[in-house]
């Protein structure tokens, strides 16, 4: 269970956390369990914070530094996490399912079981290659959760799925594949492992790691 | 629209897209040191396992192209070559896809 003096700080405002956190370098935040219930969090200082199980959904935590944190396991759904810190945080089965990690730095985060359903990578930075194939796999399981509805698969709660790498916009180029619709999901699961496998195989020698985002988007990939 | 998009370095992409997604006007053809290293073994595997040589030979040629070492070729070419037919498959998988209509259109920018 959290500390509730923790907990105390932290609803307190960023302000004052962060001047705790400073005074208190020694001290690992225990917030586990916990439903933090303010959503103004931007810049929040959580490095290291025992934040498993906590509840965080629709959070602004947009710019705090989250690296080390132990977020397994908590729900983050719908948060804004932009240009967050999550190095080397572990978010085995967090939902982050329509949070915005946009600009995010994951690198060495643990992202296995993490619900990516939706959520907003691009640009983020330092994603591994694993979770490329998670994110597969839990578009995957999305197709699968609206056949399973009855309404018949259609791409319609996801409609497509954007794969890129972290490199400069002058040295890359985008593929475009149309598919039909509907589309069965064995046809999009084969297809899209087979562009996984194929491209990976060469992309591993040479490109830092690829960046998903799963969700509505046009032709320009913006959300 | 189901569309799948994916952006990588271009000259990754462009061949990608001309060997697997028929954007290449005409078939790519494997290098010379290609078959001369790996053509015995793509053989082998193609008559053992029923898969198109031609397949072998473009995912082979593809990983060559693009700097994967000889030795971790030679490594998927090995035994009875479930690395490199995997591979192999998976380009069967897309061809098919884009000849029975499930792949519409693909363009590259």
């Amino acid at each position: 269970m959290s500390d509730r003096e923790h907990v105390n700080h932290l609803t307190g405002g960023v302000e004052a956390w962060n001047a705790w956190r400073r005074a208190n370098p020694g001290v690992r935040p225990d917030l586990s369990g916990s439903h933090i219930r303010v959503r103004g969090l931007a810049g929040a200082d959580l490095r290291d914070a025992d934040m498993r199980g906590t509840l965080l959904p629709g959070a602004d935590l947009s710019g705090a530094d989250l690296s080390g944190a132990d977020l397994s396991g908590a729900d983050l759904m719908e948060t804004d996490l932009r240009g967050a810190r999550l190095s080397g945080a572990d978010l085995r089965g967090a939902n982050l399912m329509g949070a915005d990690l946009r600009g995010a730095d994951l690198a060495g985060a643990d992202l296995e079981d993490t619900v990516l359903y939706r959520t907003g990578l691009e640009q983020s930075e330092g994603v591994c290659h694993s979770l490329w194939l998670r994110a597969l796999m839990e578009f995957a399981d999305g197709l699968r959760e609206v056949e399973g509805e009855g309404r018949g698969f259609e791409f319609e709660e996801v409609e497509s799925a954007v794969i890129e790498s972290n490199y400069p916009a002058a040295s890359t180029s985008r593929i475009e594949v149309e598919l039909s619709d509907p589309i069965s999901t064995r046809a999009a699961t084969e297809i899209l492992g087979a562009l996984n496998r194929l491209y990976s195989a060469v992309a591993d020698q040479d490109l830092p790691g690829p960046i998903i985002r799963i969700g509505a988007h046009d032709g320009e990939g913006r959300r | 629209m189901n569309r799948i998009s994916f952006k990588g370095t271009s000259r990754i992409i462009v061949d990608f897209a001309e060997r697997f997604l028929e954007l290449a006007p005409v078939r790519i053809e494997p290098a010379d040191e290609v078959r001369e290293r790996f053509g015995r073994d793509l053989e082998r595997i193609a008559r053992a396992l029923d898969i198109e040589l031609r397949h072998l030979e473009n995912v082979t040629d593809f990983l060559y192209e693009h700097g994967v070492p000889e030795q971790e070729i030679t490594a998927l070419c090995a035994g009875d070559g479930a690395g490199i037919s995997s591979l192999a498959r998976d380009a069967a998988v897309l061809e098919g896809f884009l000849q029975d209509g499930t792949i519409i259109d693909v363009r590259v920018g």
